[in-house]
């Protein structure tokens, strides 16, 4: 009895990959240490509050442009990394060109540089007296001290995040598919749309999370370039350290916890919208 | 539609992936370019459907030039090895996408291009895989999805890069079957290249042999193996022995092979290389030219070795199955060999040494 019990169920406790009970208790374990434990305390620490004051400090005039500042500016941001991301990646990959190394290597200088520094080169080349502000100051276009600034630093930190992730996708592109769609009367403008986009843009999508993740979290950067004018160019991190300069740990917390929510919710729709365009290449 | 190719080359670097090719094909014809690789036929393919431009030369389609022509104006339907299809759309809008990219005014209405899609899927016999992404479909069905595809846009020329190379063997056969039949059918003017020989032969109207970015040899698969022009095609085209032999008046004498008695060599003279083929050699017991050594029986026929005592190398004999057993030959025995028919090219003509077995190119 026993022995036909074995025979009949010889191969399920077996798998092809094994370990599986080891490496999730390790990632679980892993995570909640690195990253669930600390958000937790996060929202605990906010709960010491009464529903009412957090409504109070989450619709107060300041926290609210704070929000508005970080993520509009981050969305932004990604955007305009993600379009022109896209031409960078494109042109590494597919042209030749004298120090393409170099321009290659240069992709990955935001991830290296100590965000301070770029936020204070940036400032001083976009400043009214800078090189490139001087120029701006006569048409009346001020980049550093206002949110504009703020636009030109999370590009900048954002940048090779697009790159990176879209880079890798076009290199195992086809180039087959382009020179079908050739032969099948589609004209260059057609090829784009409908061949090339369509499979990267879940790439894209991706490199646009990533960057739009990294913005919103910016802090070095941003301080140095943005002016930190209260309702109009504060950003919600820089709020929640004026906060804890403050000594209000709940107040900061609460809007890290708001931060947090509404991170989660976009990357959550940037995942679906990835997931969707990506239907058929599973 | 029919082709015209004069005097084409084009270089990649310093190789010359073709060195002044002229062909013309007849509308309806079905065209194989067979070659080994690197033989220049996928880029006389890709030059004709506009994928790639020749460095001198000229390509017309229908009598008009139509050098200064992308793919997409030159309307030629364009099969790729490894299929290109587009992995983001179903089945159903990759064959449906040469319709939907034209410009509107000769663009089908939705309704029209339902009708004419599905009726292309029947027709390759994947209609019930409509909506079905492609990374699901098997080899064969990728193949009917490009196939269908490229007749999408009614094409006057249909062009297939090594068409069924991925495909394992019993698919293979079967879609060479189908195609041969859709051609028929559909009757459209058709250059597939191949390096498979038996592919080449068993489809073709007239095989296009190249070699080095040269044609070699043009003809009915008929004429190109019952009469290749020289040692190269001779070697291409399946398996072949090479002796040394010498011709005087027409009447040739093979050291260790007798030569069927009324067998007449023309237009040779002299010391030269016999290119005998494992089926026009035969042989028979009672002589003692060479040694039986390796027996290969594979059905009707049974192909075996013989090391000849001359020491001219071993030679590759095919015989009928029936024939053998009836002169009860076996490993070990001595035996006589007789030629009955064969070709001799001049020695300079051949690269490496006159003896033994060549196995044929199309393996390598």
């Amino acid at each position: 009895m026993t022995f036909s019990l074995f025979k009949s169920n010889p191969g399920s406790r077996r798998s092809v990959i094994p370990g599986f009970g080891i490496t999730l208790g390790l990632t679980i374990t892993w995570l909640s240490l690195i990253v669930l434990i600390p958000l937790a305390g996060l929202f605990l620490k906010s709960a010491t509050l009464s529903f009412d004051q957090i409504v109070a400090i989450l619709t107060s005039p300041r926290t609210l442009s704070a929000l508005r500042v970080s993520f509009g500016i981050s969305l932004g941001a990604a955007a305009i990394n993600a379009v022109f991301g896209v031409i960078v990646a494109w042109i590494l990959v597919r042209y030749d060109f004298p120090f393409k190394r170099v321009a290659d290597a240069f992709v990955d200088i935001p991830f290296a540089l100590p965000t301070a520094v770029a936020g204070i080169a940036l400032t001083s080349l976009y400043a009214p007296n800078g090189w490139i502000g001087s120029l701006l100051e006569p048409l009346g276009i001020k980049v550093a001290f206002t949110p504009l600034g703020i636009l030109v630093a999370l590009v900048f930190i954002g940048l090779p995040f697009v790159v990176r992730t879209v880079q890798p996708v076009i290199e195992d592109m086809d180039k087959e598919l382009e020179e079908a769609a050739t032969a099948l009367g589609a004209t260059r403008r057609q090829i784009i749309w409908r061949v090339i986009l369509p499979v990267i843009f879940p790439s894209i999508a991706t490199g646009f999370a990533l960057a739009f993740a990294r913005a919103v979290g910016e802090y070095g950067s941003v301080i140095f370039i943005a002016g930190n004018l209260p309702l109009v160019s504060e950003i919600a991190p820089l709020l929640i350290v004026i906060r804890l300069n403050e000594f209000a740990y709940a107040q900061a917390t609460t809007i890290a916890a708001a931060m947090l929510v509404i991170s989660f919710v976009l990357l959550f729709i940037i995942n679906l919208l990835q997931r969707w365009s990506a239907r058929y290449a599973r | 539609m029919s082709i015209e190719v004069k005097n084409v080359s084009r270089v990649y670097g310093s190789f010359a992936a073709l060195n002044n090719v002229s062909l013309s094909v007849k509308k309806g014809e079905l065209i194989a370019l067979l070659g080994p690789s690197g033989s220049g036929k996928t880029t006389l393919l890709r030059i004709i459907a506009g994928l790639d431009w020749p460095d001198a030369g000229d390509i017309s389609l229908n009598g008009k030039s139509v050098i200064g022509e992308g793919a997409s104006e030159r309307g030629v339907g364009f099969v790729f090895q490894h299929y290109a299809l587009f992995k983001h759309l179903s089945v159903f809008e990759n064959v449906a996408f040469g319709l939907r990219v034209r410009p509107r005014a000769t663009r089908p209405s939705n309704d029209e291009i339902k009708d004419r899609v599905m009726r292309l899927l029947k027709l390759v016999q994947i209609d019930w895989l409509a909506d079905r992404s492609v990374t699901q479909l098997s080899g064969g069905q990728r193949q009917r999805v490009a196939l269908a595809r490229a007749l999408a846009i009614e094409p006057e020329v249909l062009m297939l890069d090594e068409p069924f190379g991925a495909l394992d063997a019993k698919v293979r056969l079967e879609l060479r079957r189908w195609m041969r039949r859709l051609h028929e059918e559909m009757g459209m003017t058709t250059i597939f290249v191949t390096h498979d020989q038996e592919e080449a032969m068993e489809l073709a109207d007239r095989v296009v042999v190249m070699g080095q970015g040269k044609i070699e040899q043009i003809g009915t698969p008929q004429q190109i193996y019952g009469h290749p022009i020289n040692p190269f095609v001779y070697e291409f085209l399946g398996q072949v022995n090479r002796l040394p032999c010498t011709v005087a008046g027409g009447v040739a004498t093979i050291p260790g092979v007798a030569v069927e008695p009324s067998f007449r060599v023309r237009q040779f003279d002299g010391p030269g290389v016999a290119y005998i083929r494992p089926h026009d050699l035969e042989a028979t017991p009672g002589k003692d030219d060479g040694v039986v050594r390796v027996l290969a029986p594979s059905g009707p026929t049974i192909k075996f070795e013989v090391e000849l005592k001359n020491g001219n190398g071993s030679v590759e004999v095919q015989m009928n199955t029936g024939r053998f057993e009836a002169l009860k030959i076996a490993p070990g025995m001595s035996v006589g060999l007789i030629a009955h028919t064969f070709k001799v090219f001049d020695p300079s003509q051949v690269d490496g040494e006159a003896n033994g077995t060549t196995s044929s190119a199309a393996h390598a």
